[in-house]
């Protein structure tokens, strides 16, 4: 898991089948002094409360599509949880 | 998932048995801002693209993860078209 | 230039507040309104783009559902500037400039 940034939303009304009503979110991914590191991802929103602005902890590759409910979509990106605080 | 736009078709006539009668789009990446990168990716289409859309598109083992390309060599899936994106508040883009 | 309307109702206040949050946070959509019709009836209103108001009203309608019971959802694209005028969805100063 890694940590990240939501920077912004994506909307897409033509989804791949399982994907109605999950929320893409524009992830940029941070190093543990909270600093960008490497390219933005587009990341489904497991947890659905994450928002613009906040720091979030995500999942990369196929486990991802496993937050989901239905968990047989195409999604190499998902939002597991929100960070109250990071302690280093 | 990355964004990116389609820029071409691809076709091949001698191809894995597995991958018959699927569309194949040549996508090039595109960054949070809108503006084209160097990398382009062949990727298998599952929602409808055309030519010159904005699309999002999942690679590695979970392109595998739509009824299409289940079990199929497949790492790169377009599993959705882009209306909008918007970046710290600011609408980058609008179909 | 109308902008499109999305609407959730539910039936209970916190399901209903559960929708609005997960709209305004799926796409760039705006909270103008929610409205109580009694009954424990309350629907929540959001403006904005047609496909960031559809893809914020399917992300809404998921978010209530987890908290209570959705009762009807609807978007409309592009409503008349009459029902702007005299609906409280928001827009009624908007409305009113434009018909001057």
């Amino acid at each position: 898991m890694q940590l990240g940034r939501v920077t912004g939303t994506v909307v897409a009304t033509v989804k791949s089948e399982g994907l109605e009503g999950v929320k893409f979110l524009i992830v940029q991914p941070l190093d543990k002094r909270q600093e960008p590191i490497g390219r933005p991802v587009i990341a489904a929103d497991a947890v659905h409360m994450a928002g613009p602005g906040e720091l979030v902890y995500f999942v990369a590759s196929r486990e991802a599509a496993e937050a989901l409910e239905p968990r047989f979509v195409p999604v190499d990106h998902a939002i597991v949880g929100i960070v109250d605080q990071v302690m280093t | 998932m990355q964004l990116g736009r389609v820029t071409g078709t691809l076709v091949s006539s001698r191809k894995e048995p597995l991958m018959e009668g699927m569309k194949f789009l040549v996508v090039r990446q595109i960054d949070a801002d809108g503006g084209d990168t160097a990398s382009y990716v062949v990727a298998v289409d599952a929602v409808g693209a055309g030519i010159g859309e904005v699309v999002m598109y999942a690679s590695g083992s979970s392109a595998r993860q739509t009824q299409l390309t289940k079990d199929k060599p497949c790492d790169a899936v377009i599993m959705g078209i882009v209306d909008t994106w918007e970046v710290d508040g600011e609408t980058v883009f609008v179909k | 230039m109308a902008e499109a309307l999305g609407m959730i109702e539910c039936r209970s206040f916190s399901a209903m507040v559960e929708s609005a949050d997960a709209m305004v946070k799926a796409a760039k959509v705006e909270l103008v309104s929610y409205e109580e019709t009694g009954g424990g009836y309350v629907t929540a209103i959001v403006r904005g783009d047609v496909a960031a108001v559809k893809a914020a009203v399917d992300a809404g309608i998921r978010g209530a559902e987890k908290v209570g019971e959705v009762i009807s959802t609807h978007v409309i694209a592009r409503p008349h500037l009459n029902i702007d005028l005299i609906l409280p969805l928001g827009r009624a100063d908007e409305a009113k400039d434009e018909l001057g």
